[in-house]
Formats: structure tokens, C-alpha cells, sequence
């Protein structure tokens, strides 16, 4: 068993798929590494991920055959009688979309503001959108990049930004005592104002990019997302990656992030979530005083819709043991009320724990591989769904027969009752957890806010799991995957056994 | 949805200064009475249980400690604390191998176990209304457990691919295991928690067994619920399950002695399969649970958040950005285990700048010896404390983690109000106190030192300095 992918669920917002860009850290992985050894060796323990958890036989097992008497007397089946929280929405005097939910618990605030600013938005100049976004706390008119960390020290908040393909965020988390908030807050909204984008840090942050796309450019999961993104969505801003490319960063300068801010970053393009112990009325001020500043502007137009695509099959050679095999098509947008049923189906297909269909069958079964999953990534327009494992070089074809077998007999025949049963308890047990923290409703609050849905689906998610029938899944994936129209995407080193019929790329240099 | 209330001109101006009006009309009860939430009791067979409600959504997390780690274990057999963590999920007289795993699953919830020096843990996390269910599948396992041959020959399969794959096959997990177990010489926090491999691979299931009888009984386990859940019912259901589960007696705890805080210069150097050089350096230091002098452990937090608390600390400001020497590098302490620490800083020269492991290491000593022959500022503390205040509480955003701080403290003796008392603690810290603790803990003839060279030499990937 390998530890090298950390299964997780398939998450109930985009925004927390990819790591913050922020993070003073963020190339002292090696170092810290270390530090995370220590946390590493103190948690060996069996996972989701690790077959000692699992019955090797991997029957399911029912309460007839069971000795455990709590089984008998609590039903699988959980209850909705929850008194959620209430969540305030209001757009604010500047145009901003706010949601809010009091947490009187701990005497902390979170705060959110969401850009409709990631890197689809880059157009000509891959790069711009993370860049903008990065350099956002490098500097203002008054303040150096170092006074602006310190600023957030001092009061001992946690700042942090992100961009991605769909949005663009900066994260605050404060506590409430005044004169720890204050100078938080307003700090917070100069920087999101008024970046001055100095020289010297945006050659900086270009070098910095740089290096990680080199990086990036060596490590065979990368360069197969990238060619996988690439294949499904052609000339769709989707396709280009975040980071940018060796053309395009050097080109990048001052000017462009000036644009790119003055046009993206402003209060109609702008979601504000907020959850902690503050009243409504706070609430409504500390959004005000957060647009304040910002120019009312414009929301950025709707992307294009992504194009459909035909089956393709890619494979790019690249020196390493494994082959990494990404399989998948177009699905949904994240408004699209298809979604829960989708991932109620995903969760039986290849979601988190090992006993979906194709964590049997691959790793189970034949032994194909360490981790495999499946998931949908809704976005603003229709975003992927993909099925991604590593296995040997030598078992790739094995490999993607085996997940064109399970693939093709579940969008056949769909799940079973008890399947489906389980995987509404899953799900809705995850979406308990995701409302159980402050961070974890800003971040659905966030979601549901810069998607546009409706605010009911922070708290009530679980009722509309719970609605969900057997039927829709099965309409739903035969309506969105033909398994004879999917992109793959291999890269590793190709053997006999794997000798792919199809052109060989060579990786990027 | 809300409509927006229609606010003066004046308010609009200066929304800051309304703002202010509004904040100090609030009042903070959370951060007034921080622990009425949470309760105490202990059944008569030992079993501690702590409750900690918290009623934002309606589940729990139920956290299981029990007090054997790998740092009781006896030569020859490192890692039996941590296959034995991996056996409980293998049935016992009343469930099947696996069965445990499935019916969390069923039951909507997640699971997760682990295994540290000090402690072994089990915990999952789900709906409030089947507690009763955790209850009953923990105590079961607490008494019943099986160990079947076959299994345990496959686990422990599982257990070495685990290895190679943690440390064997990491140069960075592999040089820390040797680093550790240099600086503990002679202590059972000198061999790796997974276990030298050759151990591993000697283990038996009758030695996993014995280790089970020894250890897993209710006067040696804590059990952490946190979530929505009312104390009192709780308390009832917990006596009903591990009520009858017979208290045992413990042997003593092999103590963590071994060399004082002044034991000479130890060093190694290692060639492993890494890009850049490495250098870790570390220091024997106490913490809560070994000082002699309270306040020492926060003060030496303290110093650690001067060195490296963020972008404006110290080895950010002067050695990663300033003078360049670092290309990264960092500080760490642990406040919580049952020996000594480890305060460790760790660095890798920055060699575009032509820097070297011996310019890094200089810089880093003479960070320290800053420590002995000044005092931090008064900027510095308040940033230090702030922070180390505010992370406290954002830790309890998440009822994991408040699990995780109490069932800790409570593991290793000590009660789950010294938490509670941190705050005042870290607000008593002196700037001379600081001083002290450098002065007695961070002298070059207690300092363990590595350093990690590429086989190779570094390729020419520009690395460029921290983030921003």
C-alpha cells in the first residue's frame, strides 16, 4: 500500500480544491516537510484509505449477521430535525452579495470575499488572474509587503488568498475584540482596494511562478491534468492552466495586474460570506466598510459554455514507475440541479472509501492500484468529470479496461437500493461535518453565494440528498457520460504491455 | 432575504467609527466562560470521560485514547503499539474482521485511528444520535479484541509497504527518523513510532496480543466526546457500555530520562536522494508535562513565535528575505508529551546566493545566541502573544481538534483546565523570561545537529525565495 494520495471527498464547494496560493510557505515544502513528518508518524493509524480498515472480502454486512446490539435499536437512517442556523443575504450599498451567519460560540469572525477574478479570466496572459491575486498583499501606497504581513501579525489574524479557475479570494479570520478586528478589517479592505503591485515583488512573484511551472513540468500528474484540462476544453478558458506557462509569465507586467484588478476586483463582481459572533447589523457594516473603498464596476460576464469534445486518447511518455491514467468528459455547471444526484452516484462509483465500484474492482479485485476515484467538478460553466488512478506502467491497459468495464455497467444499470442508501448516509453525514465549523459554512456560504444559488442549499442539503431516487441517478449519468466519448489522458513510461496505439507526446521541456 | 437598511449619510462616511459604537455594545460570552461547556467524570473502573457540548450541528466526534505509545515499547519489538492500532480493526469475538470500518460507514460516519510516542487513539465522527453504537463497538474492542494469525501476517505486510512508503522511500522522513534518534539516545522517543523495520518484520501476533492485554483497559483510557450532545445522557450511556469492563493492573510507564539538557555536541551527516542540502538542528527543551518552572514551556513557545511567527518574524525578515542566507527555514515546538522536547529549527542554505550549510548554520546560531544576549521587543511579545492567543481560539473551530487538545492533555496526566489556563500564561511571559529559557536550553553543548547532502549535486531548477 502507498500513501501518496490522500483520498478525500468530493468536496461541496470548488473553492476548497485547490491549496491557497498565499502562504509564505509555499516553497519551503522541503523544510516543513519535516515538520510534517512529526504529525506524520503520529497519525500511522488505518484510514480511509488504508485496506486495514476494510473487510478483505469487502461483503457488505447486515444486521442479521451482527452481534452488536446497537443496531438494533438505531436505524441507519438519519434524522433531519435539525434547527439550522438562519443565513442572512442582502446585497449591500456597494453591490456586493453578502451572506451571513451568526456564531456566538467562540469569540472569532471569518470573512470571505470571492472575486469573479480566477484564471479563467486570463485571457492572452495565462498567469494574470494568480498573480493579481498573490501580489494583492504585496504592498500598498502606505504599507510594504512586510508591514502588511506584520499588520495581520500583530493582531494575530489569519490572512490568506487564493485564486483558481473560477474564483479569485481573500480569507480573514480575526477575532472579535476590537482592537484585534479593527485594524484587521482595515487593512483587509486597502489591500483589496488600493495594491500598488510594486516592481520588485512582481518580478518576484514572476520568478516565483516560473520555478513552480518548472516544477510542475516534472511531475507526471501535473502534466497530466494539464493535458487532460487541454483536451476537454480546447479553446474554453478552462483549458489553459492557472499558473501560466514560460511564454506567458515573463510577459506579465505591472500594468496588466493594474488592468486586470481595476476591471475584476470590484464590488459587483464580489461575494462577501461572513460567520462569527457578530449581530446582522455588525455584519452589515463591516460589508460596507469592505466595498467602501472599491469601485462599483461591473460583474464579469458569464464564461462560454464548454464545448463538447469526441473520445480522444492521449498518452505522453514520461520516466517513471507508474502511469498516471486520467479518464473523463464535460459534466455539470454548479448550478445545475442535477448535481446532488450526480454525486450520490459518484460516491457509489468511485467516491472517498474504498468499497465503491471501482475501488473493488481496481484495487480490490486485481490489485491495480493504491488509490482510485472518481468525482465531478462543477464550476460556472460545465466542468469536468474525471476518474483518476496510478498504477504500473505495465498494468495501464488492464488499468483502463477495468474502468471501462465498471463505468459502462453503472451508467448501465445504475445502483442498487442498499448502495444508494449508503451513500445518502455518506453524504449527508460529510455535509453534518461541513456545517459543524465556522470555516466550513464561510466556505459553503462562499460557494453558494458566488454561484448564485439559492441560500437554502447551505443548511438544507440534506433533505435533498435524502429526495434523491434510484431513477435520477441512472437518468442522470446515461444523460451526462457515454463511456465511448471520454478523453484519456496517460503519462508514464509506455512498455510493451501499454504500447498505446496513439501518438506519443513528448513531455514539455 | 434581508433588505438593506437605509443608513445616514453620516454612517457612511465614517462606517469605521459606527462600527466601533457597535462592537463595544456587543458582548463576547464565549470568550467569558470558555469552559462551562465542558464536563468531567470518571467511572469506577477508571474509564475518564471527558464532554465537551458544542451545538453548532447535530453531530460528535468520539475520541478514544489510551496511554501506550511507542515509546513504552521494548527493544526488538518497536512498532507493536502501532500493529496492534491496526489489529483493532480486525475483529473481535463479536464482530468480524472489517465490520467495525462497515458499519461506521453505514451509519453515515467517518473514522481514523493513530498512534504516536505517547499515546494510541481511535476516533470517528457522526450523526448525534448513534452514539450509542461508537459506545458499543468501542468497548467491545476495548475487551474482546481477536487476533487472528492470517490477518496479522497480512497486516503486517500492510504495515512494512507503510514504511517504505512513510520513511523508507522519503529522504527527509528517513534523515529525521536517524536525527531523532540521536537526539533521544537512550529513550524510548529514540526509535521511530512505525518501528525499525527489522522489528517490524520479527513482530508476532502473541506479542501484539500481549501488548494488548498489558495496556488496553479502562484505567489507562480516556474517552473525548465533543459535539451535540447532552453530558449527563451521555454519562449514563457511557456506564453502561465499559461499566462492566474490569480495571487492570498497569505496569509503570518506562520513564523518558536518558540524558540531560547539557549532554555535548552530537552530529551526523547523511547523503540521501534530495535536491538541496538540508540542516536541522535541535535542542532537548522541556514542555508542560516535564517542566520543573510552569512558565518555561510558554516562554520557549514564545521565542519560537519571535524566530518564526509569520512573514515579519525574525528568520523571515533577516535570513529568507534580509540577508538572503536561508532560502527557507523554520522553528518548531511541541508544548505536549510525556518527555522532553524537541524544539527544532530547520533550514536549507540558499545556494543561488552562494550560501552554504556552515553560513546557514552560523546564522542560525547566532539567531540564538541574539536570544541570550538581548531582549526580544515589546512589539515582538505583543505580535507573539496575539497570535498564540488568537490561534488558541480559532483551534476550537473545529470539533476535531478540540477533541484532539483535551484528549492529549489528558492522556498525559494533566487536566484539560491547564488549557483553559494557557492564555494567562502566555500574557505572564516576560521578554527576561525568554532570555532565561535561551540561556539554559539552547547552548552549543546540547545541540544535535544534521545535515542532509545530495547524492547528486543540486540540478539547476531556480528555487526562488518564500512566497511574496
Amino acid at each position: 500500500m502507498s500513501k501518496q494520495t490522500k483520498t478525500t471527498k468530493p468536496s461541496m464547494t470548488t473553492e476548497t480544491k485547490t491549496k491557497p496560493r498565499y502562504n509564505r510557505k509555499t516553497l519551503n515544502l522541503v523544510v516543513f516537510g519535516l515538520i510534517a513528518v512529526i504529525a506524520l508518524l503520529s497519525l500511522t493509524g488505518p484510514d480511509d484509505d488504508d485496506p486495514s480498515t476494510e473487510a478483505n472480502d469487502s461483503e457488505q454486512i447486515r444486521a442479521t449477521d451482527l452481534q452488536i446490539q446497537a443496531v438494533n435499536r438505531i436505524s441507519p437512517d438519519i434524522k433531519l430535525n435539525w434547527q439550522s442556523p438562519e443565513v442572512h443575504h442582502w446585497v449591500n450599498e456597494a453591490g456586493a452579495r453578502v451572506y451571513f451567519v451568526a456564531s456566538e460560540q467562540l469569540p472569532m469572525l471569518d470573512i470571505r470575499m470571492i472575486f469573479n477574478a480566477g484564471s479563467a479570466r486570463d485571457e492572452a496572459t495565462p498567469g494574470v488572474a494568480r498573480l493579481t491575486n498573490a501580489l494583492l498583499a504585496a504592498g500598498t501606497s502606505t504599507l510594504n509587503a512586510t508591514e502588511v504581513a506584520a499588520g495581520f501579525e500583530r493582531v494575530g489574524a489569519q490572512f490568506s488568498l487564493g485564486a483558481y479557475r473560477d474564483m479569485a479570494l481573500l480569507r480573514l479570520r480575526s477575532l472579535t475584540e476590537l482592537n484585534q478586528l479593527m485594524p484587521a478589517l482595515d487593512l483587509l479592505a486597502n489591500l483589496v482596494s488600493s495594491p500598488l503591485f510594486p516592481e520588485d515583488a512582481v518580478v518576484r512573484d514572476k520568478n516565483q511562478m516560473l520555478a513552480s511551472i518548472k516544477h510542475s513540468l516534472q511531475q507526471p500528474g501535473s502534466i497530466a491534468s494539464k493535458a487532460f484540462y487541454q483536451a476537454l476544453f480546447a479553446q474554453h478558458p478552462y483549458a489553459i492552466s492557472g499558473e501560466g506557462s514560460v511564454e506567458s509569465i515573463p510577459k506579465i507586467q505591472p500594468a496588466d495586474l493594474n488592468k486586470f484588478h481595476q476591471q475584476y476586483y470590484v464590488s459587483q463582481n464580489l461575494t462577501i460570506a461572513l460567520v462569527g459572533a457578530i449581530s446582522v447589523n455588525q455584519a452589515k457594516q463591516i460589508a460596507n466598510r469592505l466595498t467602501r473603498d472599491l469601485p462599483a464596476g461591473n460583474a464579469a460576464t458569464p464564461l462560454p459554455e464548454s464545448p463538447s469534445h469526441t473520445a480522444l486518447k492521449k498518452h505522453i511518455e514520461f520516466d517513471s514507475n507508474q502511469t498516471h491514467i486520467l479518464v473523463g468528459t464535460t459534466a455539470i455547471k454548479r448550478s445545475n440541479p442535477d448535481r446532488i444526484a450526480l454525486m450520490l452516484g459518484n460516491e457509489i462509483l468511485g467516491g472517498g472509501a474504498l468499497t465503491s465500484l471501482l475501488g473493488k474492482e481496481i484495487r480490490q479485485k486485481r490489485g491495480l492500484s493504491y488509490s482510485v476515484n472518481s468525482r465531478f467538478i462543477p464550476m460556472q460553466s460545465q466542468g469536468p468529470f474525471q476518474i483518476s488512478l496510478q498504477t504500473r506502467n505495465d498494468q495501464t491497459t488492464e488499468a483502463l479496461t477495468a474502468i471501462h468495464q465498471v463505468l459502462t455497467q453503472f451508467i448501465d444499470q445504475g445502483p442498487t437500493q442498499e448502495q444508494l442508501a449508503d451513500a445518502k448516509r455518506q453524504l449527508i453525514g460529510h455535509s453534518l461535518f461541513g456545517n459543524a465549523s465556522n470555516a466550513g459554512i464561510a466556505s459553503q456560504l462562499g460557494s453558494v453565494g458566488f454561484y448564485q444559488l439559492p441560500i437554502e442549499s447551505v443548511f438544507k442539503t440534506q433533505g435533498e440528498i435524502q429526495a434523491v431516487t434510484l431513477e435520477q441517478i441512472k437518468t442522470a449519468f446515461q444523460h451526462y457520460l457515454d463511456p465511448e466519448q471520454l478523453v484519456i489522458i496517460t503519462v508514464g513510461a509506455s512498455t510493451d504491455d501499454a504500447a498505446p496505439e496513439q501518438s506519443k507526446d513528448q513531455p514539455l521541456k | 432575504m434581508l433588505r438593506i437598511q437605509q443608513l445616514s449619510p453620516a454612517i457612511l462616511i465614517s462606517s469605521l467609527f459606527t462600527l466601533l459604537l457597535f462592537m463595544l455594545a456587543a458582548t463576547f460570552g464565549a470568550q467569558a466562560a470558555p469552559a462551562t461547556n465542558t464536563h468531567e467524570y470518571q467511572l469506577a473502573n477508571g474509564l475518564k470521560l471527558i464532554v465537551k457540548e458544542d451545538h453548532r450541528a447535530p453531530i460528535f466526534v468520539s475520541q478514544l485514547w489510551y496511554r501506550i505509545g511507542s515509546s513504552n515499547e521494548p527493544a526488538g519489538q518497536t512498532g507493536v503499539s502501532h500493529v496492534l492500532e491496526h489489529m483493532m480493526f480486525k475483529g473481535t469475538t463479536k464482530t468480524k474482521a472489517g465490520e467495525f470500518a462497515e458499519l461506521i460507514t453505514r451509519y453515515g460516519g467517518t473514522h481514523n485511528a493513530f498512534t504516536t510516542r505517547d499515546h494510541t487513539g481511535y476516533y470517528q465522527v457522526m450523526p448525534n444520535d448513534r452514539l450509542e453504537l461508537i459506545l458499543e463497538l468501542e468497548a467491545d474492542r476495548m475487551k474482546n479484541l481477536r487476533i487472528d494469525e492470517e490477518e496479522f501476517q497480512r497486516e503486517l505486510k500492510v504495515v512494512m509497504e507503510e514504511r517504505r512508503q512513510r520513511t523508507d522511500d522519503r529522504p527527509t522522513s528517513l534523515a529525521f527518523e536517524h536525527f531523532t534518534a540521536v537526539a533521544f539516545a537512550g529513550t524510548g522517543y529514540s526509535h521511530p513510532v512505525i518501528g525499525w523495520m527489522k522489528d517490524i518484520e520479527g513482530l508476532t501476533a502473541e506479542q501484539a496480543m500481549d501488548w494488548y492485554k498489558l495496556w488496553y483497559a479502562p484505567n489507562n483510557a480516556t474517552l473525548v466526546l465533543v459535539g451535540d450532545l447532552n453530558p449527563a445522557q451521555v454519562f449514563e450511556q457511557v456506564k453502561r457500555q465499559f461499566g462492566s469492563i474490569p480495571r487492570s493492573a498497569l505496569p509503570q510507564s518506562k520513564p523518558i530520562t536518558g540524558l540531560g539538557y547539557r549532554s555535548g555536541q552530537r552530529r551526523i551527516e547523511m547523503q540521501l536522494k534530495i535536491r538541496m542540502p538540508h540542516l536541522y538542528l535541535g535542542f532537548r527543551v522541556p514542555n508542560v508535562i516535564t517542566a520543573e518552572h510552569s512558565w518555561e514551556p510558554y516562554a520557549l513557545e514564545m521565542l519560537i513565535g519571535v524566530l518564526d511567527g509569520g512573514f515579519s518574524a525574525r528568520i523571515e525578515k533577516e535570513l529568507v528575505r534580509g540577508s538572503e542566507i536561508a532560502s527557507s527555514a523554520g522553528a518548531h515546538y511541541s508544548l505536549y508529551s510525556r518527555g522532553d522536547s524537541l524544539l527544532m529549527i530547520t533550514g536549507i542554505p540558499n545556494q543561488q546566493k552562494g550560501f552554504s550549510l556552515d553560513d546557514l548554520e552560523a546564522a542560525l546560531l547566532k539567531q540564538l545566541n541574539q536570544f541570550k544576549t538581548g531582549l526580544v521587543s515589546e512589539d515582538e511579545l505583543k505580535r507573539v502573544r496575539a497570535q498564540l492567543i488568537s490561534q488558541r481560539v480559532f483551534s476550537q473551530d473545529s470539533i476535531t481538534a478540540q477533541a484532539n487538545r483535551i484528549g492529549r492533555i489528558e492522556s498525559l496526566g494533566r487536566s484539560w483546565r491547564t488549557l483553559e489556563d494557557e492564555t494567562a500564561q502566555l500574557q505572564a511571559v516576560t521578554a527576561e523570561q525568554i532570555q532565561q529559557v535561551a540561556q539554559k536550553y539552547l547552548s552549543a553543548d546540547a545541540i544535535t545537529a544534521a545535515r542532509l547532502l545530495p547524492i547528486k549535486p543540486a540540478p539547476s531548477v531556480q528555487i526562488s525565495r518564500s512566497a511574496l
